[in-house]
């Protein structure tokens, strides 16, 4: 599946595998996307869901998207619009409330990342790394210590952390698709931008 | 941004890892929102991540787990030496302070008595012969009872041996005896009245004339009575 024309008519006539397509796929984007928000993270699936009301209406209204390649921009679009509405409506009231912890909420929210198969491939990933490198994810992203610190710390620097980053992940995607025989949602085609 | 662009500079790794200043930031997240490669390599990149994060947390917790049980069995190995050296000492202070406070001061006072000057019954004990047994009547504060023995004049040895038979049941008592001071002396046995219960006794006596050499000289027969 690619975002064309195709892709958003059967978009709009409610094909389900599309309309699952569309939500998981954009649904994860967002919720990385307003991770990267400090403070937008409780939003998240309040914005994804007027996010995709608002995107399928104007699909399915007269004019629709003049460009259906330009499905993605508009979906981001879209869902920045719905967060500085509700950036608003808080500043206007006020009323910051009970802002939620920052790691219980990323928990919560990572939780529909997270399953039994997924953990055990992962497992699997981490046990073939070496102790530096398994120590270095561990310090970025369970205790989230400044990624200087944890180069210095280890005495690798910061091309050797992403390095780790996109082996172990590459390896991921590669175990996740022979685990379901998955080759992937989307096929490859020629980029032309 | 494009995706050529993206993947040279390993956008996807230095957004998750928090590397891309603002605008570049900016630039990425739109082209991720477009680009269904790049996008597809964030959300993998993220739920490896995600759990990645899980993974290491539950091991830690079952590190913590696995130090706090070896320490708690530490603890209980220490806390039960603990108790038995506790309990050690109670006993050794009970037994300490049973030896200082009521056994001691009790033999004290025992050997303060024997060893002071006192009376005791004297008997002078015939030689078993046909008839009635020799009564000895022993009174209840009678401590000591001494018994004499003629030794016979032609049986005369460098040591004699005594033993003193009961009635069955009652432990018997075997005494050496060095060979009277003045010749033609008799054998004196001194023996604590406890030893004795009312009943008839027999002393045996014995000249002993080597290892291998102990012939019964004479007996005596008496009873003792308690009054």
């Amino acid at each position: 599946m690619h975002f064309d024309q195709e892709y958003v008519r059967r978009l709009i006539a409610g094909d389900r595998e599309v309309e699952n397509h569309f939500t998981v796929h954009f649904g994860h984007l967002i919720l990385i996307a307003l991770r990267n928000r400090p403070g937008c993270e409780r939003w998240v699936d309040d914005v994804r869901q007027e996010t995709f009301r608002r995107v399928l209406s104007k699909l399915r209204s007269a004019g629709g998207l003049h460009h259906a390649e330009r499905l993605g921009a508009f979906v981001r679009r879209v869902c920045l619009n719905v967060l500085a509405e509700y950036l608003r409506e808080e500043q206007r009231d006020g009323s910051t409330g009970n802002v939620p912890d920052t790691i219980d909420n990323r928990e919560d929210l990572e939780e529909e990342l997270i399953n039994s198969e997924r953990k055990r491939l992962v497992e699997k990933i981490l046990a073939k790394l070496t102790p530096i490198d398994r120590d270095a994810l561990r310090m970025v992203f369970l205790e989230e210590r400044d990624r200087s610190e944890v180069c210095r710390i280890l005495g690798i620097d910061r091309e050797h952390l992403r390095v780790i980053l996109h082996r172990a992940r590459s390896r991921f995607k590669e175990r996740l698709a022979r685990s379901r025989g998955w080759t992937g949602l989307f096929q490859k085609k020629s980029r032309d931008r | 941004m494009d995706h050529q662009e993206a993947a040279k500079m390993q956008a996807v790794e230095r957004y998750l890892l928090g590397e891309l200043p603002a605008d570049q930031r900016e630039a990425f997240e739109e082209h991720f929102f477009e680009c269904p490669e790049c996008g597809e390599d964030l959300i993998t990149a993220a739920i490896f991540v995600a759990n990645a994060r899980a993974v290491l947390k539950e091991e830690t917790h079952q590190s913590v787990s696995r130090r706090t049980g070896a320490s708690n069995k530490w603890v209980t190995h220490v806390r039960r030496a603990q108790a038995i050296a506790l309990a050690v000492t109670v006993l050794l202070l009970a037994l300490s302070t049973y030896l200082l406070v009521v056994a001691i001061p009790g033999l004290k006072r025992e050997l303060a008595r024997v060893s002071a000057p006192q009376s005791y019954l004297a008997v002078f004990l015939r030689a078993a012969t046909r008839g009635e047994d020799q009564v000895i009547e022993i009174a209840k504060d009678t401590r000591f009872v001494g018994l004499s023995l003629d030794v016979p004049p032609e049986r005369v040895y460098g040591s004699y041996e005594c033993e003193l038979v009961g009635e069955p049941g009652w432990t018997g008592i075997a005494v050496r005896l060095a060979a009277p001071a003045r010749p033609g002396g008799p054998l004196d046995l001194l023996v604590p009245s406890s030893s004795f219960r009312p009943g008839r006794y027999t002393l045996i006596l014995y000249g002993v004339n080597g290892p291998a050499s102990r012939p019964e000289l004479n007996r005596y027969t008496f009873v003792i009575q308690t009054k």
